[in-house]
């Protein structure tokens, strides 16, 4: 049922009956982030392939990234925006916390936002044919693995009660290393030694995101994770090339 | 005289004529959507040659993309980035309506501005030479004539407002007239054109209906946002009907 809850939170895809989410699988559901983001790229390999049947490859890509927004519900890109709107905003911990609440969109924002979304769209175009597959199935896995080792390495910047802070208590040692355990074995059996090298890649970008976050709020937010999750991606996309074999 | 009330509505360009301050029934201007339409895909579509002469496709495709919201004054893209902010959002229907109404841009709105403009981008850098210009007319008649079907066949969600202007002037006379004039604007396309306005009618009715789920009826910004999509669902598909069916297009 954690499963469940873990998939409700991270996507908008239907799952069923909607019960009652309880704290507890809240907590819990933190262990399955690595696998809800394979169950996404599972959906992006199915999107890539049928629609590399009907039209040419950049509009492929193009949906691609729309499927993301879509099945996300643009849950982590507006994490990103809320972050680059948080983070360079002052003058203490306090304010930038308290711009990163606001629903309304500054310029640093905006800037990040259609910046990581460039260069996705970019860096998806410049993947081989033959890797392809392999690219998507990882890099939703990675991203959301490295939210769960977020979670886990770094304090919770806020105070009060929130969904967040729910992950946030859940996020053990002991699930911690079972999500990465998955992951690191989904990534080596998939693309080798280069899977888990992307996976590393994964998890640098959002130690460097979560020392920023560190420094300007003390802290990260469920914000910061979103922003590491699709910083994370973008970084496994524009290495995979260079790590799998073809 | 309605005609003019729509070419003015759907671009930034006026027509040098005395103003009447008189009430115009917006409503019957609907008619002239998929005309006014065509010409700005004309306008865009001839552009795009003259640059397909000079420059690179990628550059071609992406100031087409820039030309399309420029002709537009962003009318419909704004009404996209409304929309994004307003249904993404976890809210109950009025909120939402609240939300649509605001003018601050939210994260979601960026994230649906950027998403439509890069689908209309690489959708735009594989349409082949042959049928460009006809597609960009095509774009422009269908994307302005989903607007009408949207209007008309839908309810209302608010009481007030531009859209509900539009909603209680306007009759199943204003499609009537429309759809044989975005018919003609497909006449380039031969048959493909058919297969066209089978894609716009399901992205309007598709997004519509989205959009139905999440508030009680549409809104001028929703008429907006359905534009922008059947826009791109036309551009992208394009080569795969031309490929399908060789013998359909021109």
């Amino acid at each position: 049922m954690s499963l469940l809850a873990a998939c409700e939170f991270l996507t908008v895809l239907p799952f069923g009956t909607r019960t009652e989410t309880t704290e507890r699988e809240v907590e819990r559901s933190i262990t399955w982030f690595p696998l809800v983001g394979a169950l996404l790229g599972l959906v992006l390999v199915a999107v890539d392939w049928s629609s590399r049947l009907v039209v040419a490859t950049p509009v492929t890509n193009a949906l691609l990234l729309a499927t993301i927004v879509v099945c996300t519900g643009s849950l982590h890109l507006d994490g990103l925006i809320d972050s680059a709107n948080g983070l360079v905003a002052g003058p203490d911990r306090v304010a930038r916390l308290a711009v990163m609440h606001h629903s309304v969109a500054s310029s640093p924002g905006a800037i990040a936002g259609a910046w990581v979304m460039c260069a996705t769209y970019v860096a998806l175009g410049a993947v081989p044919v033959a890797i392809r597959p392999a690219v998507l199935l990882l890099m939703p896995a990675c991203g959301r693995t490295g939210i769960l080792v977020a979670y886990r390495l770094f304090p919770y910047a806020r105070q009060e009660l929130s969904l967040s802070a729910a992950l946030k208590r859940g996020a053990t040692t002991s699930r911690a290393l079972g999500g990465v355990g998955a992951a690191g074995a989904l990534c080596l059996l998939v693309g080798g030694a280069g899977g888990l090298a992307m996976l590393g890649v994964a998890l640098l970008t959002m130690l460097a995101v979560s020392g920023l976050a560190m420094a300007r709020l003390g802290g990260i937010t469920g914000d910061v994770c979103g922003a590491t999750c699709v910083l994370s991606e973008l970084a496994v996309v524009l290495v995979a090339p260079y790590m799998l074999v073809q | 005289m309605s005609f003019v009330v729509a070419f003015e509505f759907l671009t930034c360009l006026r027509f040098p004529l005395p103003r009447r301050d008189q009430e115009v029934r917006v409503g019957r201007s609907l008619r002239w959507f998929p005309l006014v339409g065509a010409l700005i895909g004309c306008a865009v579509g001839l552009i795009d040659s003259l640059l397909g002469r000079v420059t690179t496709p990628e550059i071609r495709a992406v100031l087409a993309v820039g030309l399309l919201a420029a002709i537009t004054g962003g009318l419909h893209l704004d009404g996209l980035m409304d929309s994004c902010d307003g249904l993404f959002v976890f809210a109950p229907a009025e909120r939402r309506l609240q939300i649509m109404r605001d003018s601050h841009v939210g994260s979601f709105a960026i994230v649906g501005l950027v998403t439509d403009l890069l689908l209309k981008y690489s959708a735009l850098l594989v349409v082949p030479e042959p049928v460009r210009l006809p597609t960009f007319v095509a774009m422009g008649a269908l994307s302005r004539w989903a607007m009408v079907l949207a209007t008309v066949h839908y309810p209302s969600a608010r009481a007030d407002g531009l859209g509900r202007a539009y909603k209680s002037s306007a009759n199943a006379r204003e499609l009537v007239i429309a759809t044989p004039l975005a018919l003609l604007a497909l006449a380039p396309l031969r048959l493909a054109g058919l297969g066209l306005i089978a894609v716009a009618f399901a992205a309007t009715v598709f997004t519509a209906r989205l959009v139905m789920r999440r508030i009680p009826g549409l809104t001028g910004d929703t008429y907006g946002a359905i534009s922008e999509i059947v826009e791109i669902a036309v551009a992208i598909a394009v080569p795969p009907l031309l490929v399908a069916v060789p013998m359909w297009g021109p």
